[in-house]
């Protein structure tokens, strides 16, 4: 039987080999999520906070746009990461859950959160590229073995 | 009660509840004391919590809480200094208690003596001079005499939700009259129009109402902003700069949200304005100036618009040092002096360390502001002024909101014009879609939901269309019909920075009462819908063109003038031959057709029309006085789709026919 649950948990498991998962009394580095098209870890200190949040959606939007949130007393566009315009699923479990942006008013929603990951300084990429289209403030700054996308946010 | 008493009490609701959770942690710190394992961390939490605490009592000029809640600090600051027999857990108690009363009394606007006395003992563990009044409870009470009754502040929020749902009311009851005496005879007329005076009546006090619930939300900008001026003191003094503080207009009255939204913003232009606005006493005495720098706060309202600028005496904003920072951030160092100091981080950068963890840049205020609904520009000049302009209509906005597409939307109540609640035989139904015919004019009815692209259930069904008249201008009318219209609220509406969705579609946001985010469309999208609509549609809509046949002039402009008023385009002919000229000349959408004419009479010409193929379909309607039921039937059995009769004429029995036909 398709067990997606399962497979995450495993393939999460998997990840220990490239990078570490932590537990509450490591020092996480990154938060690791997942999303249609992969994983995907971004730095905790670019992040202002992740949470499950429902979103209000906005009539006549792109596909890869969710709504609005209210979070941290303000109100915080939401797309997609990682899934491009037209190959969204149904039936997401709602709420979603979101990584607020530091320094930019924006959510990006996933579909999971798998954990938090302690990474190695020295393993980054020099010049990585931008993500995606519309997503150019984020850039690849590791990719681990098992097709990870680590990102950065561009300043 | 008076606006600013009921906003005010909102304020100290909280207060009351944040208190709570700084005593809590005095009790930790005394508690860890008696048990004689405290560590520096627990000391540092309730030393966090006293500044905190100093912090919102002095907004709310309580001196008596902020002094103790300042001495305190004090206190604690000397902890690790003090010998062991010191650290006595009965000080914070002391500490602890009188912070207890001191909120109890001044939230009740009374004096207390114990919490006097603690004062006193505080400044003697701290060494302190005691040449200084002890600040008194209720600072300003004499000015507090006022009667003031004590409200719970979620009443006070009913209040005003309930003042918006009457507010949709009167609209449906003015509507519903309307329809009745269209309805009922001459004598029951009269009865009707004093009903609807009435309702008039009934409106204007609505409005009334809704505009004193909006009063309650006004407070006087000194009530939040009074404690400014020794926050400013208090970040020169850490500079070693010395600073006078100037509040002007601070009985400017604010919308309350709008003011709790901006100190934010404030505190930061404020530390801006004394770190590095303000130079140093020796620079300023080698500039020619005054040792003692100064700090303007203004506001005041210009009709709509409230105005606020801060500004300071220092030597101006650094273009070079901006420049630099600028280049060294990778961003356009050639930008306006105006603009350089909006970019992301440049001025995180330019804030001393002690206050960087505290603050965000420009652009970070700027940000905010613009989410407020608010703009936020430099004025050139000597020393460093920034202007931030609001609108006070986006405080207390009003709004209709509606259901449309299974979900709720709301819309402005400056352009709703009425609600109306529309018989299925008042409109005009034509190529799937809703017209209403007024006032010789046919107005489309578009649903809401297919301007937003909503799957919406089919309501073509129904009895009664609910339908929104909103417009801006003179002579401007956009009919929407919604599933429902649900009430009538006021509003703190939020601007919305970034986001995919369409240039303009949104005027802002709010947060309902459920918790969840509310969406108000912008009027001027929807009223520019047709072109929005007419992108969908792949064939423009046409009048229907109907074309009367009849050889009494009189009958035929008769009719045509009843045509025309419900909408439709005629053309006239005076017998069957001059038809059918008609019709091989032009698209013709609907026949009415009189029975006995010269040459080609009506049977003859609905015998022709059935004989082509083009016209098989064509509705055609017989008019006649021919009353005997076997002409009826011949003209049936020869493929009229009604016959009417003359005799018993009644305009809105064709209107109906010709509607069901189309």
């Amino acid at each position: 039987m398709f067990d997606p649950e399962g497979i995450l948990d495993r393939r999460t498991r998997e990840l220990a080999s490239d990078a570490q998962l932590v537990d509450e009394r490591g020092t996480p580095t990154h938060i690791l999520v997942a999303t249609g098209q992969g994983r995907f870890a971004l730095p905790v200190e670019s992040l202002q906070g992740a949470t499950r949040q429902k979103i209000t959606p906005v009539p006549l939007s792109p596909p890869s746009w969710l709504g609005i949130t209210h979070y941290m007393e303000s109100f915080w566009p939401v797309r997609w990461l990682g899934i491009p315009e037209g190959e969204l699923e149904d039936g997401l479990a709602v709420p979603y859950f979101v990584l607020f942006l530091r320094g930019r008013k924006l959510g990006l929603a996933v579909e999971k959160h798998l954990g938090l990951l302690a990474l190695n300084e020295s393993d980054r990429l020099e010049a990585g590229p931008a993500l995606a289209d519309g997503l150019e403030y984020l850039r690849v700054a590791w990719t681990l073995g098992d097709g990870t996308l680590v990102l950065e946010l561009v300043a | 009660m008076k606006p600013s008493d009921a906003a005010r009490k909102r304020v100290l609701e909280s207060f009351s509840l944040e208190h709570r959770d700084h005593l809590v942690r005095l009790e930790n710190l005394e508690r860890d004391l008696q048990q004689a394992h405290w560590s520096s961390e627990t000391v540092a939490e309730a030393r966090r919590s006293l500044h905190s605490l100093k912090g919102s009592a002095r907004l709310l000029n309580f001196s008596l809480v902020e002094q103790l809640a300042h001495r305190g600090e004090s206190l604690l600051l000397l902890f690790d200094e003090l010998p062991q027999e010191g650290r006595r857990p009965e000080w914070v108690r002391v500490l602890r208690d009188a912070l207890e009363d001191a909120v109890a009394a001044t939230l009740q606007g009374k004096r207390s003596n114990a919490a006097e006395a603690a004062y006193r003992k505080l400044g003697e563990w701290i060494e302190l001079d005691e040449d200084e009044a002890v600040p008194q409870s209720f600072e300003g009470e004499g000015d507090r005499q006022r009667q003031v009754v004590r409200v719970p502040v979620n009443q006070l929020e009913n209040l005003i939700r309930a003042s918006g749902r009457i507010g949709a009311q009167p609209f449906v009851l003015q509507e519903g009259l309307r329809q009745l005496r269209l309805k009922v005879g001459p004598l029951q007329r009269s009865l009707v129009r004093q009903l609807e005076r009435l309702a008039a009546e009934m409106s204007h006090s609505t409005d009334e109402l809704r505009e004193e619930a909006r009063q309650l939300l006004l407070v006087p900008a000194r009530d939040l902003l009074g404690g400014i001026s020794s926050q400013a003191r208090e970040l020169a003094e850490s500079d070693g700069k010395q600073v006078d503080f100037v509040l002007e207009g601070g009985e400017t009255m604010v919308e309350l949200p709008l003011l709790q939204a901006l100190l934010d913003p404030l505190n930061h232009l404020l530390s801006n304005a004394v770190h590095h606005g303000l130079e140093s006493p020796e620079e300023r005495r080698r500039a020619g100036k005054s040792e003692r720098g100064t700090v303007c706060l203004r506001l005041r309202r210009n009709g709509e618009q409230l105005q606020l600028s801060l500004s300071d005496d220092g030597a101006g904003l650094n273009r070079e040092m901006l420049v630099e920072r600028a280049r060294s951030l990778g961003a356009n160092p050639d930008l306006p002096t105006d603009q350089l100091v909006f970019i992301d981080g440049l001025s995180s950068q330019a804030v001393a360390s002690r206050v960087a963890g505290r603050g965000v840049g420009m652009g970070a205020v700027r940000a905010r502001v613009h989410e407020l609904g608010g703009a936020i520009r430099w004025l050139p000049g000597e020393g460093t002024t920034w202007e931030l302009s609001f609108s006070s209509g986006a405080w207390g906005i009003q709004i209709l909101t509606v259901r449309s597409g299974g979900r709720e939307f709301a819309l402005p109540t400056r352009a709703v014009r009425r609600l109306r609640y529309l018989q299925s035989s008042e409109v005009l139904r034509s190529q799937g879609q809703t017209f209403l015919v007024e006032d010789g004019e046919r107005h489309s009815i578009t649903p809401l939901a297919e301007l937003l692209g909503l799957a919406a259930p089919d309501q073509s069904q129904l009895e009664r269309l609910r339908v929104v008249e909103i417009g801006l201008r003179e002579g401007q009318k956009r009919l929407i019909q919604v599933e429902d219209w649900l009430g009538h609220l006021s509003i703190t509406l939020q601007a919305l920075q970034g986001g995919g969705w369409p240039q303009g579609l949104l005027e802002g946001v709010y947060v309902s009462g459920g918790g969840e985010v509310s969406l108000v469309l912008r009027p001027e999208y929807l009223l520019e819908g047709e072109r929005h609509l007419q992108v969908r549609t792949t064939a423009p809509v046409r009048t229907p063109l109907i074309l009367l046949v009849d050889d009494s002039q009189t009958t035929r402009q008769m009719t045509a003038a009843l045509l025309q008023s419900g909408g439709f385009e005629t053309v006239e002919a005076a017998d069957g031959t001059e038809a059918l000229s008609v019709l091989s000349a032009r698209t013709v959408d609907l026949v009415v057709s009189d029975v006995q004419m010269p040459l080609l009479d009506g049977l003859g010409l609905l015998q022709r029309i059935r004989e082509r193929e083009e016209w098989a379909d064509l509705p055609v309607v017989l008019l006649t006085s021919l009353a005997a039921p076997e002409e009826q039937k011949r003209g049936l059995e020869l493929g009229a789709d009604a016959y009417l009769l003359k005799q018993t004429f009644d305009h809105r029995r064709l209107m109906d026919t010709i509607q069901r036909l189309l």
